[in-house]
């Protein structure tokens, strides 16, 4: 589940508001290259994104890739020196706020030398105390283990970064840990995004006593996708694709180099689905979106199988069936439609079947969830291609599709 | 047409060589088969024709005919009255009276006739009747309530059916089966008629149902399992051959009916059954005496002779029901097709695969497969093509929210979004070539399925109407339910959807039916509409049609449809949407199975008498509205006579719009007309009456007509765009295509004979008259003479006050009436100058009344004309309308003024005056749907000039329209209320002489 960003008819008009305090205390490292292009939207805050959260990690790491940024090692080194002296204090934190799920991205220092641990507040201790030794966090907080990622440098500290989620309606309670755990002490600045970060801007305030830095959802989407791509994950790739994906025995999945990945279309799936053509680190729009995403498939399921969790829900599917609960051309022709090359296989009508009582009464939970999901991702997978052909590019969408399925 | 023979071999064989000759056509001896059968065959092997005249010798034409009983159910014995044949009584003769047509029938008799067994029976005071209904209605008696019985007679379990189609929401099927055999027309020995019209016709004395289809019978046997326990009410809009009195079964659903008791549950898709089945109906014919002698004619006695004929045209019609009763509907084919010759059957769509078997099993014929998007193609086609505003625009918050488009001359490229169970989406480029150019399984079968799944609601109407009264923003996440309140900060609408169903993810609790059910929708609806966007961008149209039966006028589904094509196209792509959306692919796969016989070479006329109307309201799952409204659940398209084209001399046909006033548009107008026509009904009736003074019934028929046409009215008054853009001319059309359904096919028949023998007979002297004056005193008079001659018009109340009041009133009269010079629009100055110069080459007269108008007003213009050098083309309309004086009527009032005036005798001789029909029987003129022939001629001879005459070709319509010539438009306003708006007063004069701009 992503970020609940819009999806429905709409067009983009958002633009990081904030951050211009945080611009002050930290202006991004620009490189010689660093002169952005502006994008064909308006974003105030491309200029100056902070350095923290995971906007800004991707500007600094993406630097030391090899090849990318030619000339740039001297430049780099100097800029690492100034970010020593910049770098903002721990806890690093970066914050999407969801409309269905809170996404939180901890970083958490492993090369603290005895003197910064000497140094180290109480309550920082404990947040990284509290963050790292656990995996879950109340009732619904989770921390996704599998997915962290190990030693990794960042504005020349090492350590690993965590990932962790909780449902958006649990937005306040996780404000009241904040205040129980005098955060406000730190004086650290919580980057956010995501709706949740004009939603509860207010309570963060008034409760947590924390000073919100909002910033653009999609600058940080885009962020986001380049800089977990080019560190990697854990050795291996982070982008993949499936080859093959029509046949089950010869699918196989296999990782995709994005090293040239220009022009790209991004295809966030959040509660809703934004689409993103990225035309460069710095230059992108948003192409369309859909309502039609996580939160359907999530919401559908609830109501068609009473599960309580999408991880429930996404199980169920894993075991259904859902040509039991989708029209095929089969169904209707007998086979393939030849005319138009339609398998026999494709779905005609998504739910289709379910217009007849006795077909109803004969599926299971696991068969709807399933069609829930073929019916959500097909549609994805469908306007992507279009936006895709609109665009003029077609061959990464595919996999930038799986990329994106990356929970 | 006596005199002159070699003048008049000759104008008509020219009329003849252009566009199919009826006589040939029709023709009681010709060798190709009659009107309605060719569309309806589907031959393989035997040639079409062959088949056809197979078909009508099959008829019983012996004196001695059987029987015939009604479909489905044994008569019992005595039930079934032996027909008095009437054929021998009248076939020889000729001239038939005209009442004995209308000979009243009793109630529930079963009325023999010839040719098919499913046919109309019951009352016949109706007009007409559909076969398999009446025969239901009969089978509603417990007592009649029998199996199917051997007792039918080979005839009358004759080949009822023209072509059927099932299908589910897409997945409609098509099959095809024989046509009707010749509509109970028993070949009597030829008419003796000379002149061409009656080539088609027969005497009105077979069997007295005054109007039969013979085929397309949509009853089901009684044996049908839900048949019994069905109510009587009729669960769909009635049809109109249906009165109250009968006892009403349809077993023909309407979407979304509860389907009890069934065991064979198809998938509750709908099925759409297209079916073709001739119309036999009367009309009046005219024609001349056989003068032997000179002083034959006498004073007293009129300028020709009128009879009432039989007439068989083709009619389509489209009507829905839900699979479930696809066995039943089976087994009824099948014994209809005892004794035919068919060996295939023609199915389309999803269902032609699925019930292959079943259908090759039960009716042991072969199952020839059709294309479905082929037929979905065709199906589009044909109707943008033929239905006047069948495209509209859904406006919301408007009034009114459709926005009907006028036929575009050119309708290619578009884009179709089919939107079925499944969506389709096919690029159409010509008639024949489109492409698949992409899908979505998310459609209405997701609509229905989903739905049912959440709501436990099962039928497809009931999900739309919960979803009417639904708010979906109890169950999406808004971008204000995500962003707080801040959206508007960021210049966003909180109100667009961020994630369907996205609080029921979040929301632990219970979410109303309703709600879900609104909220479904908009998710497809929009997920349609942004997919037909993108597919629109792709392929750079800017025109999206939608089809299928998803949409069926769902307001809130067109209003979504609509904003998120907008949403996302930025403006850029419009959607439409079709008033037959349901019936695409019944039309095609009909059109397809006929394709042999070309229905593309015929126009088609939607029969507003026969047609349900588009309704507004979300449809209410209640039958009793349902039975009144009916989304779409009737659609009748008559086979025009002849092939229709614009008029080449259009300035610009693609924006052309034959009606001055838009009454959707204009709620004032729409009042005032609607109350004009209410109060001019109790006339219209009156007179239709008195036309028929021998016929019993005429009384009852014309009450008939007039609920009939009143019922419209108030339809209309509710749902002004019911039938497309509402217009006097829809009205008035919509009155003769009601008055024809009950058998008044020209009540003003006596009336023009009577004004035509009158005006003949002031011919000379007004010729005299204005012989005497002076040049420039003549062409005044001349326009005065045509003006006054306009005052003539029964369609006007008015005048058809006066003349009901003052049989006296006469020309003369009629030209004091006139306004005065200045009149309201004077553009005579201008045309008497233009009158100095050259003469035109051709002029093209549009003529507008019977009698005076036509013989004291018109003919001394033409004549004038004629002596100037310049051909004239004198259009009249192909059928009655009103007093409008009609092609045939036309054709002997030039023949009796040619042997008075050698002017008229020469010009007719040598070409130079030429009749011609219009392809209209409307009181209004729209130009872009004129008779092939005439449009050809037109361009032939270069016409320079045209004229048109009279309030309902040229201020009602044409007052606007742009030619590429000159053009004359000249009315007398003959209702007050018209007269005030344009600033007039009544009888005031419209003389629009127009030049087009160089």
């Amino acid at each position: 589940m992503g970020t609940g960003r819009l999806g429905a008819p709409m067009e983009h008009h958002g633009r990081a508001a904030a951050t211009s305090d945080s611009s002050a205390r930290e202006p991004a490292p620009r490189g010689p290259d660093g002169r952005r292009r502006e994008p064909l939207r308006r974003r105030a805050s491309s200029a100056s994104a902070p350095a923290v959260g995971a906007s800004a990690l991707a500007d600094s790491v993406r630097r030391e890739r090899p090849g990318s940024y030619s000339g740039a090692t001297s430049v780099s080194r100097q800029r690492v020196e100034s970010l020593r002296k910049k770098r903002p204090l721990f806890p690093w934190f970066g914050l999407d706020i969801g409309g269905t799920l809170v996404k939180l991205v901890y970083f958490e220092p492993k090369d603290i030398t005895a003197e910064e641990e000497e140094e180290e507040v109480e309550s920082l201790k404990s947040i990284r105390k509290y963050l790292t030794s656990n995996v879950a966090y109340g009732s619904t907080g989770i921390r996704d283990v599998h997915l962290e990622l190990k030693d990794l440098t960042l504005c020349g500290r090492k350590g690993n970064l965590h990932f962790i989620r909780f449902p958006t309606h649990d937005m306040p309670a996780f404000i009241q840990m904040g205040r129980d755990k005098n955060f406000s002490s730190l004086h650290t600045v919580f980057c956010a995004t995501g709706g949740g970060a004009y939603k509860f801007e207010q309570d963060f305030r008034t409760i947590g006593d924390l000073q919100l830095c909002k910033l653009d959802e999609l600058d940080c989407l885009v962020k986001g996708i380049l800089y977990i791509d080019s560190v990697g994950f854990n050795g291996r790739s982070q982008c993949y694709y499936f080859e093959n994906p029509a046949d089950s025995e010869k699918c196989q999945k296999l990782p995709f180099d994005l090293k040239n990945p220009y022009p790209l279309l991004l295809v966030n799936i959040g509660s809703g689905v934004s689409i993103l053509a990225v035309y460069s680190k710095d230059n992108y729009k948003r192409v369309t979106g859909t309502s039609l995403g996580g939160g359907t498939f999530f919401g559908l399921c609830c109501l068609l199988t009473g599960c309580t969790t999408f991880e429930e829900a996404l199980e169920m599917a894993s075991r259904g069936d859902s040509t039991k609960v989708d029209k095929l051309v089969r169904d209707i022709y007998g086979g393939d439609y030849e005319r138009f090359g339609l398998p026999g296989w494709a779905v005609a009508s998504s739910f289709g079947n379910m217009m007849s009582k006795e077909k109803r009464e004969a599926v299971s939970k696991e068969d709807l969830a399933r069609a829930t999901l073929i019916t959500i991702t097909n549609n994805i997978g469908s306007i992507a291609r279009m936006c895709a052909l609109n665009e003029g590019y077609f061959g990464a969408v595919g996999a930038l599709l799986e990329l994106l399925k990356i929970p | 047409m006596g005199g002159g023979p070699a003048g008049r071999g000759r104008w008509q064989g020219r009329r003849a060589g252009r566009g199919p000759r009826r006589a040939q056509r029709f023709g009681p001896c010709s060798p190709r088969p009659p009107a309605h059968c060719p569309s309806g065959l589907v031959v393989r092997g035997p040639s079409a024709r062959r088949l056809a005249v197979a078909a009508r010798l099959q008829l019983p034409e012996d004196a001695a005919r059987p029987e015939r009983s009604m479909p489905g159910i044994v008569v019992p014995p005595g039930e079934a009255r032996r027909s008095s044949d009437s054929r021998g009584s009248s076939a020889g003769s000729g001239r038939i009276p005209a009442a004995e047509g209308w000979l009243p029938r009793p109630a529930g008799a079963l009325a023999p006739v010839s040719g098919v067994g499913t046919r109309t029976g019951g009352s016949c005071s109706s007009g007409r009747g559909k076969p398999g209904w009446a025969a239901l209605s009969a089978a509603q008696g417990p007592e009649r309530r029998r199996p199917l019985g051997p007792a039918r007679s080979p005839a009358s379990a004759g080949p009822a059916l023209g072509r059927w189609r099932f299908g589910g929401v897409s997945t409609a099927w098509t099959w095809t089966s024989r046509p009707p055999p010749a509509s109970g027309q028993a070949p009597g020995p030829p008419v003796a008629y000379r002149e061409p019209p009656r080539a088609r016709t027969r005497p009105a004395s077979a069997p007295p149902a005054t109007r039969r289809r013979a085929g397309g019978c949509l009853a089901l046997p009684p044996s049908l399992p839900a048949c019994p326990s069905r109510p009587t009410a009729p669960l769909m809009p009635v049809p109109r051959a249906l009165t109250a009195q009968q006892p009403r079964c349809w077993t023909v659903l309407p979407h979304g009916r509860p389907a009890p008791q069934h065991p064979a549950f198809t998938g509750g898709s709908l099925t759409k059954l297209a079916y073709y089945s001739t119309v036999q109906h009367k009309v009046a014919k005219v024609r001349s005496f056989d003068h032997s002698g000179k002083d034959a004619e006498q004073d007293h006695e009129p300028p020709y002779e009128i009879s009432v004929q039989e007439e068989v045209t083709a009619r389509l019609h489209f009507v829905k029901f839900e699979n479930t009763y696809i066995e039943a509907c089976l087994d009824f084919i099948k014994d209809h097709l005892v004794n035919t010759e068919t060996k295939v059957i023609q199915a389309t769509g999803g269902g032609a695969y699925k019930f292959k078997d079943l259908i090759e099993e039960k009716l042991r014929l072969k199952v020839d497969k059709e294309d479905v998007m082929t037929c979905l193609i065709k199906g589009c086609n044909f109707v943008l093509k033929n239905i006047p505003h069948e495209a509209f625009v859904y406006q919301k918050d408007s009034d009114p929210e459709f926005r009907f488009q006028t036929n575009h001359p050119n309708i290619f490229p578009y884009l179709l979004v089919n939107i079925g169970s499944g969506v389709s989406i096919v690029k159409v480029e010509t008639e024949d070539r489109f492409e698949w150019i992409g899908g979505s399984s998310i459609g209405g079968g997701t609509f229905w399925g989903l739905g049912a799944l959440l709501t436990k609601t099962k039928k497809f109407d009931e999900l739309l109407h919960l979803a009417s009264k639904g708010h979906h923003t109890n169950v999406d996440m808004l971008v204000q339910d995500i962003y707080g309140g801040a959206h508007e900060t960021l210049g966003l609408s909180g109100n667009l959807i961020a994630s369907s169903f996205g609080k029921s993810a979040t929301a632990d609790r219970e979410f109303s039916k309703e709600d879900m059910a609104k909220s479904l929708l908009h998710m497809i609806s929009n997920d349609i509409g942004q997919l037909a966007c993108l597919y629109a961008r792709l392929h750079c149209l800017d025109r999206v049609y939608f089809g299928g039966f998803f949409i069926r006028g769902h307001p809130v589904t067109m209003r979504t449809i609509t904003y998120s094509i907008n949403f996302f196209s930025k403006g850029e792509v419009q959607a439409l949407f079709l008033r037959h959306e349901g019936y695409l692919g019944a039309i095609g796969a009909f059109l397809k199975g006929a394709e042999q016989d070309n229905p593309n070479q015929y126009s088609w006329g939607e029969n507003y008498a026969g047609s349900s109307g588009l309704r507004s309201s979300p449809p209410e799952p209640c039958p009793s509205q349902r039975t009144r409204g009916g989304a779409f659940d009737l659609l009748e398209m008559d086979r025009l006579e002849r092939p229709l084209v614009n008029l080449p001399l259009l300035l610009d046909p693609s924006s052309y719009v034959p009606d001055t006033v838009d009454l959707t548009d204009d709620a004032l107008a729409r009042k005032y007309w609607l109350s004009c026509f209410e109060e001019a009904l109790d006339g219209v009736v009156k007179r239709a009456v008195a036309s028929q003074p021998g016929s019993v019934d005429a009384a009852e028929r014309a009450e008939k007509f007039r609920q009939k046409y009143w019922n419209k009215l108030q339809t209309l008054r509710h749902q002004p765009f019911a039938y497309g853009t509402l217009t006097v001319r829809s009205l008035l059309d919509t009155r003769e295509h009601c008055l024809n359904e009950f058998s008044f096919p020209d009540p003003y028949s006596k009336v023009k004979q009577r004004e035509n023998g009158v005006a003949l007979k002031c011919f000379q002297r007004v010729i005299r008259s204005l012989d005497a004056l002076g040049w420039e005193e003549r062409q005044l008079a001349l326009v005065k003479g045509l003006l006054a001659g306009n005052v003539f018009d029964w369609g006007a109340k008015a005048v058809s006050d006066v003349l009901e009041s003052d049989p006296q009133f006469g020309f003369e009269e009629a030209k004091r009436k006139l306004q005065e010079r200045p009149w309201l629009v004077d553009s005579y100055s201008k045309w008497l100058q233009r009158l100095k110069g050259p003469p035109h080459k051709c002029a093209l007269i549009f003529a507008d009344n019977s009698g005076v108008d036509v013989i004291l007003g018109v003919f001394p213009f033409v004549r004038e004309l004629l002596s100037r050098g310049t051909e004239v083309i004198l259009a009249c309309n192909s059928g009655p309308a009103l007093n409008d004086v009609t092609y045939s009527e036309s054709l002997i009032v030039a023949e009796r003024i040619a042997a008075m005036d050698p002017v008229i005798h020469s010009a007719l001789r040598e070409e130079r005056l030429l009749l011609m029909q219009t392809g209209s029987s409307s009181p209004c003129l729209d130009l872009s749907r004129l008779d092939k022939g005439l449009a050809m001629l037109v361009r032939e001879r270069g016409a320079d000039l045209v004229v048109i005459e009279g309030m309902g070709r040229a201020v009602h319509t044409n007052y606007y329209a742009s030619l590429r010539c000159e053009s004359l438009k000249l009315a007398v306003i003959k209702n007050s209320w018209l007269a005030e708006r344009l600033g007039g007063r009544l009888f005031s004069v419209i003389f629009k002489y127009e030049v087009p701009a160089e």
